[in-house]
């Protein structure tokens, strides 16, 4: 399934060999968020995560979207350790 | 014992002749050893207890930009500057750390938590270009040679600054080791533990960034 990811990627981004590195950290966020080993959890923090990201690029510059997403994301995980679908 | 003492004051002697014999550019290896060895037994001080994190970049960051910026848009000496980077970098710990300890967040979450403290400090950093310098680096403004301003023309002083901070991290890791000793992964004295591991780390290996950056501006 990564690999069909990747295939619609780059159909945005270039292919090199680092391209791993630059969603690396974001990808780890984005699994924690959803909660590890939980598929709706991960999928629910992804459109959540993507959200904050575009609607932050939109007010602030893009760079700091970033920093408003890992903020939320550092946030998120005192008020809910597990995941954001756990109780 | 003595055997050990005599064979640690022979490398004792050696290490401190080194600066005469040896060309610059094995200097220049040897501080770098020096450092990095030295921010990496800050990293392990907390790495051993269990809380791996992924983050220590954050707290470089923070403790090698703080005496910079104050040194190149007020003056203000490093000797004042360092303590001022150090003692900032705890805050930052704290204010991560203590919510992580106090809400349960540890294992695996802990080493994303920092991992994001990472990647934000860094994009803030970039992000932040106008004052900061982004992506291109911060070098602080050299005077030549000045104790004010801990700058030297040559690399034998930075070598002695390198050697004294290296032993400071061995000595406190030395401290930690005898003093809390045990790994403490129980539940009931991971709190204290936790706190206290993040903010000895993080007061040792802000001096470290300082030194490297006055050192390779002088080249």
């Amino acid at each position: 399934m990564a690999g069909l990811a990747a295939c619609l990627l780059i159909l945005q981004y270039d292919v090199h060999p680092f391209i791993g590195n630059t969603f690396g950290p974001l990808i780890f966020m984005i699994c924690v968020l959803g909660g590890l080993g939980d598929m709706i959890g991960g999928f629910v923090a992804a459109f959540l995560m993507s959200q904050i990201i575009a609607i932050g690029g939109y007010y602030f510059s893009t760079e700091l979207s970033y920093v408003f997403a890992f903020t939320f994301f550092i946030v998120l995980m005192f008020l809910r350790p597990h995941g954001v679908l756990s109780r | 014992m003595t055997a050990r003492h005599a064979i640690l004051a022979i490398l004792l002697a050696a290490l401190a002749t080194l600066p005469q014999v040896v060309p610059p550019y094995f200097m220049h290896l040897l501080i770098q050893i020096l450092l990095w060895g030295f921010v990496y037994t800050s990293w392990s001080i907390m790495g051993r207890f269990g809380f791996v994190s992924l983050g220590h970049g954050a707290f470089m960051g923070v403790g090698a930009y703080v005496p910079a910026l104050l040194w190149n848009y007020f003056g203000v000496t490093p000797w004042i500057g360092i303590p001022l980077g150090i003692s900032l970098a705890v805050v930052l710990a704290l204010v991560i750390g203590y919510p992580c300890f106090r809400l349960k967040v540890v294992g695996h979450y802990f080493a994303l938590v920092t991992l994001a403290l990472g990647q934000v400090v860094m994009l803030s950093i970039v992000a932040a270009r106008d004052v900061t310098g982004g992506s291109l680096g911060f070098t602080p403004k050299a005077v030549g040679y000045s104790w004010f301003a801990l700058q030297f023309p040559q690399k034998a002083y930075f070598y002695v600054i390198a050697l004294a901070l290296w032993f400071a991290g061995l000595a406190v890791w030395y401290w930690v080791d005898r003093g809390i000793g045990r790994e403490a992964l129980d539940a009931i004295s991971e709190d204290e533990e936790a706190a206290a591991t993040i903010g000895i780390n993080v007061i040792r290996e802000k001096r470290s960034p300082h030194s490297a950056a006055p050192s390779m501006g002088n080249i």
